[in-house]
């Protein structure tokens, strides 16, 4: 029965082609936006490891050191540094502005300003003031100049994948120039990055990387469950995609089914005439869901990261959804009464 | 093309049609094509099964084909009973023991003319190149062994007939059931249809065709007219005396006489399968009733029944249109 369903493809390949690339298309779509919410993971977690940071501190009954609403003294920063079993401790000022990189679009950015260079993927750290590193999402490249916080800063540096709240750019700087710019050069900080073991001095939190992760992702929580329903919908549209195929197909081959009813096929054989078109159709459709999600990633305005086991998951997701599908074709075929077979 | 098949032979079953009555419901209606049918063939012969549309031809040889039930009655063929076959068995038996040559062909379009004669052959479990072997040996036998790789579109229906027939002799069956095998097809083609048809019918085999074309009359070792013969009994008209509730004659039975009512009142019922009997018309004194029947040499189509005691006459189609004009 494979080789009737194969050949029944062919005859039909105009129709399954078009249904292969629509399902691969919702797929696809599905990929997309699993890999973006896979990114607004992954830049949460990428975001707080460049800090190399053991343990965050933060003002009792503060949100977080990237949610800022509680402001502390730098000077702090010492008093933890003579603790034993502290290595080093660093002073974090978090401030949410927004800049204009070309004329026309604003768009928000997270300033931070740091007691220690950070990782940079081209250009130097800020050596004086009026200079700043962006992340390279912000598409400002090195030598130009922002309007920030109301001074002009010139570019000298790069940092790859340091963003936060869905690709909101960070741009960085020593904690010093920025407590200038936005404190009028008060030593104020929004956390303590320590490396090592500290103990919360009074009035302070201590607060692990999966915590600092938490209070990243907490922000986005809403429009990760937003991707995950999309998802689910998409889904749907791809089984309805095959199913409805596949029932205009199990409606066209109703003579068919009945003639080899009649000649003794079983109920098994037109299940497999059916589903194996499913199977068939949905894995073609997550080739095509592969191929497409590739090709429309890099166009899409934040990084998609698609997780490895997105792909061969997509194949698993397609097969069943094809399954799921194709019953209303299968339940007719088989139910195709093997005396239509007879006249005219 | 080759006179006869030879090495598709089956068994040596016989066929036997005992007692065999066909009901089924048609818009509500019960209709009874076949009742009572009584049928013996023994192997190697050839039967058709003659009438006009509706009288029964097809739905006997959906029986034989055991895709229909019959009401009642049963049909054996060698050992087997039909009429009681289930499941697994009923499958087995539509694709070994039963070949079916379908009046519209059936033929899978998306298949080439071999790969459809592979079709049971892959169905009952025959290895691929010992079914291509065997399919292409049979198209060879109907004279298509250079039509092996076309597709029914590309085939005139001569030839989609024959791709049919060799189809149908793929598993050896002891049956081969052809419905109106001449039907769409022209005067050449049905003439090469109905050679090959008369080779089939050999020791080990049996052949049942149904058609209404009587050019298939000479093939036949045997002819089962399927339409109602006693229509229009002749005879002088006879005087009958009915009791309340008593029934003249039933829906379904064959049409002799028509009826004109002197005294009392006569129902026409019509069985419906789905509830209760519908009353078609009452005849009072002066009114006829039955004249369709003898006319069209149909089966009655309802049941007449003395709603009160009764006086009918019975006359002799003829007589009754000379008394009318």
């Amino acid at each position: 029965m494979w080789s009737i369903a194969l050949r029944d493809l062919q005859m039909r390949r105009r129709r399954f082609i078009t249904a292969v690339i629509a399902v691969g298309l919702v797929f696809g779509i599905t990929l997309l936006l699993d890999g973006f919410s896979a990114s607004l993971r992954n830049e949460a977690a990428r975001t707080v490891a460049t800090f190399k940071a053991d343990e965050w501190l933060v003002s009792a009954g503060g949100s977080g050191p990237f949610t800022p609403d509680h402001l502390i003294s730098q000077d702090a920063a010492a008093q933890v540094r003579a603790q034993p079993g502290v290595r080093n401790v660093d002073p974090l000022l978090v401030v949410a502005t927004a800049v204009q990189p070309k004329p026309g679009n604003r768009v928000n950015v997270n300033v931070l300003g740091t007691g220690d260079a950070l990782p940079l993927s081209g250009g130097r750290w800020p050596a004086r003031s009026g200079e700043v590193v962006v992340n390279d999402g912000l598409n400002k490249p090195i030598g130009s100049t922002i309007s920030m916080l109301g001074a002009q800063v010139r570019v000298v540096g790069e940092m790859h994948g340091v963003s936060y709240f869905a690709g909101t750019n960070v741009i960085a700087l020593p904690i010093s120039a920025l407590q200038q710019l936005f404190a009028g050069g008060q030593r104020v900080a929004s956390a303590l990055v320590v490396r090592g073991h500290a103990t919360a001095p009074s009035g302070f939190q201590a607060m692990t990387n999966a915590e600092v992760r938490g209070t990243l992702t907490r922000a986005i929580k809403v429009a990760a469950s937003t991707v995950s329903f999309l998802d689910i919908l998409l889904w749907i549209v791809a089984a309805g995609i095959i199913g409805t195929i596949l029932y205009m197909t199990a409606l066209e081959r109703t003579r068919d089914f009945a003639a080899l009813k009649a000649m003794g096929a079983r109920n098994h054989h037109v299940f497999v005439a059916i589903a194996a078109q499913a199977v068939v159709l949905s894995l073609a459709a997550g080739l095509v869901s592969i191929v497409v999600s590739k090709a429309l990633a890099p166009s899409f305005p934040i990084t998609v990261e698609v997780p490895t086991r997105s792909y061969p998951l997509i194949f698993v997701v397609a097969l069943a959804l094809g399954l799921v599908g194709s019953l209303a074709g299968v339940r007719r075929a088989v139910a195709t009464d093997p005396a239509l077979a007879f006249g005219g | 093309m080759t006179e006869t098949i030879t090495e598709a032979v089956g068994t040596d079953d016989e066929l036997v049609v005992d007692q065999l009555t066909i009901e089924y419901s048609s818009g509500g209606y019960a209709v009874r094509p076949i009742d009572g049918l009584d049928l013996h063939v023994p192997s190697g012969q050839l039967v058709l099964l003659l009438g006009a549309s509706g009288c029964g031809k097809t739905t006997l040889l959906s029986s034989m084909a055991a895709i229909l039930k019959p009401s009642a009655g049963r049909i054996m063929l060698g050992q087997t009973d039909v009429t009681a076959l289930s499941g697994a068995a009923l499958a087995n038996y539509r694709l070994r023991k039963v070949g079916v040559i379908f009046q519209s062909f059936n033929l899978l379009a998306s298949l080439t003319a071999v790969e459809n004669v592979m079709v049971p052959m892959r169905l009952a479990g025959v290895r691929g190149s010992a079914a291509r072997r065997r399919a292409r040996e049979l198209l060879e036998h109907v004279d298509l062994g250079h039509r092996l790789d076309h597709r029914p579109d590309d085939m005139s229906g001569g030839q989609q007939q024959r791709v049919a027939i060799a189809r149908s002799l793929a598993n050896e069956p002891s049956l081969v059931l052809a419905d109106e095998p001449t039907a769409h097809l022209d005067y050449v083609q049905v003439e090469g249809v109905i050679q090959l048809l008369r080779t089939l019918a050999q020791p080990g085999r049996i052949v049942v065709v149904s058609t209404h074309d009587e050019r298939l009359l000479p093939l036949a070792d045997r002819v089962v007219e399927l339409t109602p013969q006693a229509a229009g009994r002749e005879g002088p008209p006879e005087r009958v005396e009915l009791s309340a509730g008593e029934v003249l004659f039933r829906q379904g039975d064959p049409a002799e006489r028509v009826f004109t009512v002197e005294a009392g009142e006569v129902e026409l019922v019509r069985e419906r399968t789905d509830g209760p009997e519908e009353v078609v018309m009452v005849a009072a004194p002066g009114q006829y009733f039955g004249e369709l029947g003898p006319m069209f040499r149909l089966p009655r189509s309802a049941t007449a029944r003395a709603r009160t005691d009764s006086t009918v006459t019975s006359w002799a189609l003829r007589d009754f249109r000379r008394r009318d004009s």
